[in-house]
């Protein structure tokens, strides 16, 4: 698995470690924030994916990590095809919204197809975990194992001085957008009609009753999956300008997505935000200061979190 | 986790002891009448045994998916590699055996602290990020480990100090394995297997009577760890090499495919799980090279869909049954 | 209470006390139990009857105050190591090992109370001490017609009587018993509780009984404890408790 670590850390940051004066420790303290955003993103992004299923539906499922390999490459070569080094916003977006209908698509088919037969958790853990090999097997087929890249957003969007410290814009637009679909997968959740029978179907509610009151498993569950898929597909298009696409990320995505739900709990939105925050920061940190351990430091979080708090921080006691 | 699932582990009877007997038969005799490259292949099988067996007592007993199988295989091949390659301290099997034993005990003791915490789903993940974590820290580790070039130039082993030929190793890894599987068969036929099948069938209640719950789970977890770590230090032998995709999660998820493959409804499960995995593996990647994982994410997600775990020696079981009510 | 003056106290807990924010399962009870002392527990539901039971057993933990088995401190004790002092519990709802046998059901309690955990290499057809204690029980519990069956194949009386029979395989001081005949149809709840009364008494045992059937509370026990929201409001012989006006309004008033 030829995974590429990326360091989200760009030319100019100022180099940490020999700082005394409080004013460039801030602005050090700072520079870790804006770096850790695009990770920050990705992490909300692809532990809600993992998550709106586990609490929804109560279904394990590891597709999504399929799902956002695909979103990743398609982003690239669709990015690469049609706007090459010309790049504007607008369309961006618009290919972002197409990849994340395409993963939407990706999981409704396979929900349907397979993984509505599964019966029990171990056997949907096992399942779809074969799944991510024949994702990665196609993704192989189609693109080889050498790494894509499509940097033109990335670079294009130029850069911004923030407090000191130079950032570049594409942070602050891929930070954005995940807030701005989190906000809204919130309020369709708990301000809409349809939002209220996904909560009635979820960990918090009572499936039998919800389906006794008139609300109609299948259609719910199906939206379920759609929206898991559509967020990992974007978290693959956000990432790619920035991280490339390459054999074998879903491995990365996979681990991360589930040590934020088991660091966040299962069902909270804020606790995957906050989550995120934790864990993207620890990783840049980690990653600028002792390189080897940028992997295990999320790792360590959950574990120490799994022994203080084995519901997660945020999380209730469910049983599924 | 879900009561739908009505499955039974059998006893260890006398056709199980007759069965290991028979087939330790065959895999003595059958290096004479092939050839040296389908030794290595049949080598690789048996030292895949105890891996399986590992995920097929944590998956029988107490209804756990380890995907984390390779670290301790990954603990043991590294430790393989500093001591008989890369340093050269010795390439003594009686001295690399029971340090990777100790190492991965302890590593899996310390690691069931955290994973076991959780069951079900947080276990499985937690596997996986384990693996994940090892597969960094070798990767990055580039002057200790040798990073993504891992480590060649193993020497081969000795055995009391006598040098083992290519032969010599394969009777060797043979004799482990065959001892590990008659060890297991004697575990899951004990009153350690008969709680632990308590466990996974009520918590609650396991509790209530009185057994340890966390320290028993974590036992097992050892003990599937120590089973991979040993056949860690025979695979690195067997191949002169070493690298950190030992540590990629996807390793760790053949050995569960291999006990999926060989179905946990019998005790012939993982061997034929892991002969047969291997055989897949070599017969795809010899004629479909690209189609390789495809060909085999496919195979075990529709093996689980219409079979679910029963795997090939249930549905040979289930034939057998037909045939004699007729 | 002239009885805990001769008898040894097996259980003292003092001053319990669990919250669940603004609910009060358990407000500062305390309770003695002697050597064969049988308690009957009745309450509306909710009062905490089932929180006290596993407060005893250690299922949950209390936020203050303290639980003694023979003068000895049990607060932290983990549930499976105050099974083996002795303090054992039925369950209300049906917990059994369902994918085994009966035999092997209560095998594995016969095994754990033997402390035969980590024993990995022995085959358990071999263990003849234990496997004749478990035909013992069998006998004892009226099981032998049903010794190889499945226990998912068996009805709920049979479970319950199973439940039973593991708990006094763990050969406990005391039983905790929750609410032991609910969902059993007329006939078997009172061979249910014949059978465990007997055993009780066999045994000398101490125990706690919860039970909605004040019919049946009458009939067993001489003393019994009436809960209401986390506390103790009358305690004696039956005939005298239920005759209590606040009794009658809180048991009957309360939809009992």
């Amino acid at each position: 698995m030829a995974q590429t670590i990326i360091n989200v850390v760009p030319e100019g940051t100022p180099p940490v470690g020999h700082i005394f004066e409080s004013q460039q420790m801030l602005s050090t303290f700072l520079s870790y924030i804006f770096n850790a955003l695009p990770m920050v993103s990705y992490i909300i992004m692809l532990s809600f994916s993992l998550n709106f299923i586990l609490y929804i539906s109560g279904r394990v499922s590891l597709t999504f990590a399929g799902i956002y390999l695909v979103g990743a490459y398609v982003t690239v070569s669709v990015g690469t095809y049609f706007l090459g080094q010309n790049f504007s916003l607008l369309s961006f977006i618009a290919i972002l919204l197409a990849v994340g209908l395409l993963g939407a698509a990706i999981s409704i088919v396979v929900y349907a197809t397979f993984e509505r037969f599964l019966k029990t958790d171990v056997h949907r853990m096992i399942a779809t975990s074969s799944l991510l090999m024949v994702f990665s097997g196609i993704i192989k087929i189609q693109w080889g194992t050498t790494p894509v890249t499509y940097s033109a957003p990335f670079l294009k969007m130029g850069i911004s001085e923030v407090l000191g410290n130079i950032v570049p814009n594409y942070y602050f637009f891929m930070f954005g957008f995940s807030l701005i679909l989190m906000l809204a997968l919130a309020y369709f959740l708990f301000r809409t009609a349809w939002g209220l029978r996904f909560r009635a179907t979820s960990l918090d509610g009572d499936r039998t009753m919800a389906q006794v009151c008139g609300v109609n498993q299948n259609i719910v569950t199906a939206i379920t999956f759609a929206i898991s898929g559509m967020l990992a597909a974007i978290a693959g298009g956000l990432y790619a300008p920035i991280a490339g696409a390459s054999y074998g990320i879903e491995g990365n995505a996979l681990l991360l997505a589930a040590l934020t739900i088991i660091v966040g709990g299962v069902g909270s939105i804020g606790g995957a935000v906050l989550t995120a925050f934790i864990i993207g920061i620890a990783r840049v940190i980690t990653a600028v200061e002792m390189p080897l351990f940028e992997l295990a430091i999320p790792f360590i979080i959950a574990s120490a979190v799994l022994v203080v708090r084995p519901y997660g921080i945020w999380g209730k006691e469910f049983k599924h | 986790m879900n009561t739908a699932l009505s499955m039974t582990v059998p006893s260890v009877g006398r056709r199980t002891w007759i069965t290991t007997l028979i087939f330790t038969a065959i895999v003595v005799v059958l290096p004479f009448f092939i050839s040296g490259y389908q030794r290595t292949l049949l080598q690789k099988g048996l030292l895949w045994i105890p891996s399986v067996f590992g995920v097929y007592i944590l998956y029988s007993l107490l209804r756990q998916v380890h995907f984390g199988q390779s670290i301790f295989i990954g603990l043991g091949s590294y430790i393989t590699a500093f001591m008989a390659g890369k340093y050269s301290v010795t390439n003594e099997l009686m001295i690399l055996l029971p340090l990777a034993l100790v190492v991965s005990i302890v590593v899996a003791y310390v690691l069931g602290i955290f994973i076991m915490k959780r069951t079900g789903f947080y276990f499985a993940v937690m596997g996986i990020a384990v693996t994940m974590v090892f597969w960094s820290l070798v990767y990055k580790a580039r002057t200790i480990t040798g990073g993504s070039d891992g480590i060649s130039h193993i020497k081969n082993p000795s055995l009391f100090t006598v040098p083992l030929s290519d032969m010599g190793l394969y009777y060797f890894c043979l004799i482990v394995s065959v001892g590990i599987i008659v060890l297991m068969l004697r575990v899951l036929n004990s009153s350690f297997s008969l709680q632990l099948r308590a466990i996974a069938g009520d918590l609650e209640k396991a509790e209530s009577i009185g057994i340890p719950v966390k320290r028993m789970q974590r036992l097992a977890f050892t003990i599937a760890g120590a089973n991979a770590g040993i056949t860690g230090v025979l695979l690195a032998f067997s191949y002169n090499y070493v690298s950190p995709s030992v540590f990629e999660w996807g390793y760790g998820a053949n050995f569960v495919q291999s006990a999926i493959i060989g179905g946990v409804t019998s005790f012939a499960g993982p061997v034929v799980g892991a002969f047969g995995f291997i055989n897949l593996e070599f017969f795809i990647s010899t004629w479909f090279a690209n189609l390789w994982e495809i060909i085999i994410g496919l195979t075990i997600a529709i093996i689980v869909v219409t079979v679910g775990e029963k795997g090939v020696t249930g549905i040979v079981q289930t034939l057998f049954s037909k045939i004699r009510c007729k | 209470m002239s009885n805990n003056e001769q008898k040894p106290l097996l259980i003292t807990a003092d001053k319990l006390r669990k919250y669940y924010g603004e609910v009060k399962p358990v407000n500062d009870i305390s309770l003695e139990i002697a050597q064969g002392q049988v308690l009957t527990l009745v309450g509306a539901n909710g009062a905490g009857k089932t929180t006290l039971l596993n407060l005893l057993t250690g299922l949950i933990r209390p936020d203050r105050g303290e639980i003694r088995l023979l003068g000895e401190k049990i607060t932290g004790v983990p549930p499976d190591q105050r099974a083996k002092r002795g303090i054992v519990k039925t369950f209300q709802l049906e917990h059994v090992f369902d994918d085994m046998t009966v035999f092997d059901n209560v095998r594995t309690a016969c095994f754990s109370s033997a402390g035969k955990h980590y024993s990995l290499f022995k085959d358990i057809e071999d263990e003849n001490e234990i496997n004749e204690r478990t035909g013992a029980l069998i006998e004892l519990f009226d099981l032998t017609g049903v010794r190889d069956a499945f226990v998912r194949n068996l009805g709920h009386g049979y479970k319950k009587v199973i439940d039973i029979a593991m708990c006094f395989a763990m050969k406990p001081k005391i039983l905790l018993v929750d609410e032991p005949t609910s969902g059993v149809g007329e006939e078997e709840k009172y061979k249910i509780m014949d059978l465990l009364m007997n055993q009780i008494e066999a045994n000398n045992l101490a125990a706690i009984i919860v039970e909605h059937d004040l019919h049946l509370v009458k009939e067993l026990s001489k003393e019994t404890i009436v809960m209401c929201d986390g506390e103790f409001i009358a305690r004696g012989t039956p005939d005298h408790v239920f005759s209590q006006e606040k009794v009658i309004e809180i048991l009957v008033g309360k939809g009992f």
